[in-house]
């Protein structure tokens, strides 16, 4: 992998920052909407464009890396809002320490699928001519809102011409018939929609390239990929202009492309059915896994629509992709997720349409804009609250409960664990209100003018993305460490209820203290039932604490907006930054180790196999999760060589997803994994792997067979 | 039931995806067995890194079995008395039992959690070990609730014991996974401790009932498996009712476990099989139109 060159990036933030302070200043009684697009408009005509002489197609994504958001973080945000609100935002306030203490987190924006498939039906020209047409007659704020539009779609226009007159000057000077065919793609989709594969992928890339630029951050994802493309790729093979190698090679050369955005979370949606249960898989879905194979890249990741009748060939390319060790394709099960969109208030045509975006959140492309990053809150930060009377034991701040109660009072483990179940309800609802007075101002002062005009709704209703445009703008709010509460709250039924080993306040100083002093009562904690291995009784706590979860978003009002509140349980790296500052849990994790990551077992806890997982996962009702959930299995790679592994491991998530299941990602673990979990066993003791005739946990094996096996990785690799 | 481990999610123990279950206790000993917790059917074990040396065991235990020179905790493993006072007076899960003892009952839910991976992939349960057919009275009860429910069953066993033993099970066992470490009679002595005539005379028993069976022959090269003794094995097998034949490449597995469970492990020196060496031998086997797995 290439190392992003930071210098180099650097010189575009500059360069970006200055052109938009000048234009922003040149156009300061202007529309607040107007003076970002013409801010964006110019930065598309002024950034220099960049083709190499080996490029099959234009576009350059690394520059774009992380520019930098708006808001920079939650205290503009409220300073802001303070601005506009005036009174009633103080009891905000305390989010900030919210997320010191590491209770809370947001990063709201961006995370979406552009309608890359109403573009390459109609073109630049056509949108900038719907637009025009829609504007006619419009007055005020709305007038405003087209000109911003128009601006920044001319302006692409302008940049895809001066891309094909790059190409063209390069072609002179090397005579490379890849420039030349880069310069009359652009000149052709400049002005006429594509009529070709090549050229509907260069739109694509293009139009991603500047939704990247005015984002300033990844998560933007590329939708229902092999389903827009193919009328195009059928079109040219039906004439052909095209082999089937040929296009293979050129989705290749796009996720090259794609791939120059490291850690981007560029989302790629394949296969699915429609709402009949017709398979909807082609040529593509399996060129695109090719791809994969072929670039061995983080990006782009990958996500898999099954379905009942999904052919051989594409689980097989699917299991070979998996088992190459990079994680994915993820595997989403299509009745559950479009049953999870339809909960999320999407309209069932629209949610079987489903595709992914960033890392696991179910989205409808072009007409949903969720915040999917909106709110993330430590479920396990509550319990150490309540067990340390509202003050954090790690940072010291004091956070004001619902409810203080002493823990003396508490005579049962039903009391505590009603306390709980009322704390999660009420910091949720407050989370809800806070998230919902908080998007009220997005339009009015972090509008994005592109991105609107690459959202279905936007044009038509006239107004940005950001403030209500698209069809659909849910908002988000997502979990860390559900199986680390579960499996805590278990200890404690058995420890401090059941067995009566110590009191409710002796567990906290124990906890307190880290544990030190007290490794047997640890250890004890550590061997009470964990979420994960079929165990009825903290497998119930998961379910129950989800469904109150959800159902406490269902209720909540929405004060802005005509959107749901949606949940997710995935928790992208955010289990390990908000462990980091939770101190030592119930459940006999040490301070500061990570929580438990989306809807995982705690790292190491799951010692039953992965049938064990699933049989526990499946208790949870995943059919709410409209803005997604991940479960990870653990495999080694050398696991995915023998046909009758793969075969075992489709068995094993087919069962999965028909008994509920909602998403799987199956990792075959690599080398540097495998040399990690030799030094630190206790976090790997999951991983499962082939010895040989059998299959074993790779922690349980001796030393010296342990280095027998990362030597044969090794030689996989190599 | 005495039972070391359940191994859920099991794919190499039979067809499909599985539940093992390993039975302690065993009648042979096998310089390369990678199940040492099996040797008995109750055994003390001890995991040197997890002992705190809070010396509770050696307050509890009567025969002087625990002794402490400073920290370094010493095992006089023979004068164990098996009372395992110690393990409940560890703290630290530095001492333990091999095996756990289980009513059918219990070992029936285990196995049925996975009833509908077994359904959907063809599996089912396998009884391995140690040698199960020494807890047959048990087996036979739990293989006969598992045939109530439709699970499929497999045992896999040594063989080394008259046929009577096997034969009122016969009737519950789906498929039969038979060793055959060697056709030499001195080889088979040599490496396991015991003739090889009663497990020769079970497999051509099962081969005249037409019972499915599948023989797995584990390859120490150059211990008990040569290429001379592999045409021997072969010619044996021919034309006898083998539903496919299995070769279980050598792996250092339960090195470690030796010690956890104070025994000596007599091959440390002996080399995996190679690839090579594997293909040969499935080459003899397919020459002699024996079945092979697809391995």
């Amino acid at each position: 992998m290439a190392n992003i060159d930071e210098k180099e990036n650097n010189g575009y933030r500059d360069l970006r920052s200055k052109i938009i302070v000048a234009a922003e200043r040149e156009f300061a009684d202007k529309s607040i909407i107007e003076r970002k697009a013409y801010a964006e408009a110019a930065f598309f005509l002024m950034n220099e464009v960049h083709i190499q002489n080996h490029d099959v197609f234009a576009g350059n994504l690394k520059q774009y890396y992380h520019l930098g958001m708006y808001p920079r973080d939650m205290g503009q945000e409220l300073e802001y809002l303070a601005n506009t609100r005036g009174e009633g935002v103080q009891e905000y306030k305390r989010m900030l320490t919210a997320e010191e203490m590491g209770l809370f987190t947001r990063a709201p924006g961006a995370h979406v699928a552009p309608a890359y498939n109403v573009l390459v039906q109609e073109g630049v020209q056509g949108l900038i001519d719907r637009t025009r047409s829609l504007m006619h007659g419009k007055a005020g704020g709305k007038k405003h809102f087209y000109a911003a539009e128009l601006a920044v779609l001319c302006a692409m226009q302008e940049r895809i011409l001066t891309y094909a007159k790059e190409a063209k000057k390069q072609y002179h000077i090397c005579k490379k018939e890849n420039l030349k065919r880069i310069s009359q793609s652009c000149q052709r989709i400049a002005y006429n929609r594509p009529g070709s594969l090549f050229d509907s992928i260069q739109l694509v890339l293009l139009a991603h390239e500047h939704v990247l630029a005015e984002a300033g951050s990844g998560s933007i994802s590329f939708g229902r990929l092999d389903q827009y493309l193919y009328p195009f790729y059928e079109k040219d093979l039906n004439e052909n202009r095209i082999t089937k190698t040929g296009a293979r090679e050129m989705i290749t050369e796009f996720w090259r492309k794609i791939a120059e955005f490291e850690m981007g979370w560029q989302n790629v949606t394949l296969g699915g059915s429609s709402s009949d249960g017709a398979d909807q898989c082609n040529d593509l879905t399996i060129f695109c896994m090719d791809a994969s194979l072929a670039v061995r890249a983080d990006q782009p990741q990958l996500s898999l629509r099954v379905h009942k009748n999904m052919p051989q060939a594409v689980w097989d390319k699917a299991l070979e992709l998996i088992g190459a060790g990079m994680g994915f394709p993820e595997l989403y099960h299509d009745e559950v997720a479009v049953k999870a969109k339809i909960h999320a208030g999407i309209a069932p045509e629209d949610a079987w349409d489903y595709c992914v975006i960033g890392c696991v959140e179910l989205s409808v492309a072009g007409k949903e804009y969720s915040h999917s990053e909106g709110a993330r809150f430590n479920w396990m930060k509550i319990l150490e609250l309540m067990l340390h009377e509202g003050k954090c034991p790690v940072t010291g701040f004091s956070w004001e409960l619902a409810e203080s109660h002493w823990l003396e009072e508490i005579n049962s483990f039903q009391e505590f664990y009603e306390w709980y179940q009322r704390e999660l309800k009420h910091f949720t609802r407050f989370v809800c209100r806070y998230i919902d007075d908080l998007s009220c101002q997005y339009g009015d002062y972090w509008p994005v003018p592109f991105l609107s005009s690459m959202m279905q709704g936007c044009v038509e209703k006239g107004r940005d993305v950001t403030g209500g445009g698209t069809i659909y703008h849910n908002l988000s709010v997502n979990c860390v460490g559900v199986a680390s509460v579960a499996d805590s709250l278990e200890a404690i039924e058995v420890l401090v209820f059941k067995e009566k080993r110590m009191s409710l306040r002796g567990l906290a100083a124990i906890l307190a203290k880290d544990f030190e002093g007290f490794g047997p009562m640890r250890e004890r904690m550590l061997s009470c039932p964990k979420y994960g291995n079929d165990i009825p009784s903290v497998d119930s706590k998961v379910k129950e604490l989800t469904g109150l979860f959800v159902n406490t978003l269902s209720e909540a009002p929405r004060k802005y907006g005509k959107g749901k509140f949606q949940a997710g349980f995935y928790t992208s790296y955010f289990h390990a930054t908000m462990g980091a500052m939770t101190g030592a849990s119930p459940d006999g994790r040490k301070a500061g180790e990570a929580l438990s990551g989306a809807l995982s077992p705690m790292a190491g806890m799951d010692k039953s196999g992965p049938t064990a997982v699933v049989n526990s996962a499946n208790k949870v009702n995943m059919e709410w999760f409209g803005n997604g959930m991940a479960l990870d299995l653990k495999f080694n790679a050398d696991f995915f060589k023998q046909e009758r592994h793969r075969k075992a491991i489709r068995f094993l998530i087919e069962e999965y997803f028909d008994q509920g299941g909602l998403q799987v990602q199956v990792n075959a673990v690599d080398k540097e994994t495998l040399l990690k979990a030799k030094k630190d066993p206790v976090k790997y003791r999951d991983i499962i792997v082939r010895v040989s005739g059998f299959s074993a946990y790779f922690v349980a094996l001796e030393e010296n067979l342990q280095d027998e096996i990362i030597r044969r990785t090794e030689h996989k690799v190599s | 039931m005495f039972v070391t481990n359940i191994q859920r999610f099991s794919l190499d123990d039979g067809p499909g995806i599985r539940t093992t279950l390993f039975l302690s206790g065993c009648n042979m000993k096998c310089l390369w067995c990678h199940n040492p917790e099996t040797f008995q059917t109750v055994m003390l074990g001890y995991e040197p890194d997890q002992c705190a040396g809070c010396r509770s065991c050696e307050k509890v235990c009567k025969n002087g079995a625990h002794t402490f020179f400073g920290a370094s905790h010493q095992i006089k493993w023979n004068q164990c008395g098996k009372c395992f006072q110690c393990v409940k007076a560890c703290g630290h899960q530095a001492l333990f039992r091999n095996s756990k003892e289980m009513a059918v009952k219990e070992v029936i839910s285990e196995i049925e959690k996975d009833m509908r991976f077994f359904k959907r992939s063809s599996g089912g349960v396998t009884f391995s070990g140690g040698e199960p057919l020494l807890q047959r009275q048990e087996l036979q009860g739990a293989l006969r609730e598992c045939k109530k429910r439709g699970i499929h069953t497999a045992v896999d066993t040594a063989g080394n014991y008259p046929f009577d033993w096997l034969g009122p099970l016969l009737d519950d066992i789906d498929v039969v996974l038979m060793d055959c470490k060697a056709y030499t009679e001195e080889v088979h002595i040599k490496c396991t401790g015991c003739s090889n005539q009663q497990i020769l005379g079970n497999i051509q028993w099962l081969s005249n009932m037409g019972k499915n069976m599948w023989i797995r022959i584990p390859v120490i090269w150059n211990v008990n498996v040569t290429l001379d003794e592999m045409e021997k094995i072969a010619g044996f097998l021919k034309g006898k009712r083998v539903g496919k034949v299995e070769l279980l490449p050598y792996h250092k597995m339960g090195v470690s476990k030796y010690k956890t469970y104070g025994q000596d492990y007599l091959i440390d020196e002996a080399l995996p099989a190679g690839k090579g060496e594997i293909g040969q031998c499935y080459e003899v086997l397919k020459r002699h139109q024996i079945p092979v797995s697809d391995e």
